[in-house]
């Protein structure tokens, strides 16, 4: 169990209290928010923002060194793709269709919603099918991550 | 306590809440907020097709440990998951028997979708725009847009919009 272990699981650790706490893991919200019913879920998204974007972007520019990782802090953006747009679709409707998406998939689980499992068994399919697709739709960012993309 | 486990914090809370988490990654570790890609580092890894395990899958993992802890502190599992628009459509037919291969389906356009657009919502919706990707931003416009519309497509289908 190294540093960068502890320290993401801890991370998610707080994240998943976040999201049950906040029931994202209720299809009943997230139905409620995606019909625009409920602003919670947008709100939630934008207030994040700030402190993300500002906390990014002045430990960027301070040349920061990660404190675990001891790297300077950097990233790469991919560029814009149909992949970004054809991706997205597909992953809308699943989105809407099971009314969660990865995160609260797995606080589901770790609430023991039971059910979860038939989700995170397509997730793993769905995946697996990904990393699998003939090489010759395979783009060079797609097969080659940089450092701060999935 | 109880009470204030069992009511959902306000989003000004929440949202300030996992910015800070946002921030507490990229300090750390120069990593980028995402759930999809733990999914995948822990699925590549039982399949072959992924030959290691970085921050990502340590992070699932957590998500996990964490619901599991509140939904014990709050003493009640998670809420109900099924997909509202199952009950409008199952009549007498078992919840599950509807409720399974559905929730696979979506799980494997979700598993699908996200990998081929670079991530989720947490993946490309919170990190990628905090980090002001163009690719980002257009994929989270792209997949709100989508699964709101489907959403009253659903709902007008099955007659509870």
């Amino acid at each position: 169990m190294n540093r960068t272990t502890l320290m993401s699981a801890a991370l998610g650790i707080v994240f998943g209290i976040l999201l049950a706490w906040s029931q994202m893991t209720s299809a009943e919200r997230i139905h409620d928010m995606l019909r625009l019913h409920d602003p919670y879920l947008f709100l939630v998204l934008f207030s994040a923002m700030p402190i993300g974007m500002a906390g990014a972007h002045l430990l960027r520019a301070r040349k920061f060194t990660t404190v675990v990782s001891r790297e300077r802090v950097n990233w790469v953006h991919d560029k814009v793709e149909r992949r970004h747009i054809t991706g997205s679709i597909i992953f809308g409707l699943g989105w809407s269709l099971s009314q969660s998406c990865p995160g609260p998939i797995a606080a589901q689980l770790g609430g023991g919603a039971i059910l979860s499992a038939a989700t995170i068994a397509g997730i793993a399919v769905g995946v697996t099918a990904h990393a699998r697709r003939p090489a010759t739709r395979q783009t060079p960012s797609a097969a080659q991550p940089s450092p701060a993309s999935t | 306590m109880h009470d204030l486990l069992a009511q959902r914090p306000p989003w000004f809370i929440v949202g300030p809440g996992i910015g800070v988490i946002v921030v507490i990654l990229i300090a750390t570790l120069n990593a980028r907020i995402g759930v999809l890609g733990g999914y995948s580092e822990l699925v590549g890894r039982i399949t072959g097709d992924a030959p290691r395990i970085t921050w990502r899958g340590p992070f699932v993992i957590g998500v996990v440990i964490g619901a599991g802890a509140f939904a014990l502190t709050l003493g009640q599992r998670a809420t109900n998951i099924t997909p509202t628009w199952i009950h409008d459509v199952a009549g007498s037919v078992p919840i599950a028997a509807i409720a399974v291969p559905a929730l696979f389906c979506a799980g494997m356009l979700i598993g699908f979708g996200a990998k081929r657009a670079g991530g989720c919502t947490s993946g490309n919706g919170i990190g990628g725009c905090c980090l002001a990707s163009p690719a980002s931003m257009t994929a989270t416009m792209t997949f709100m847009a989508t699964a709101i519309v489907a959403t009253f497509a659903i709902d007008l289908l099955t007659g509870s919009l």
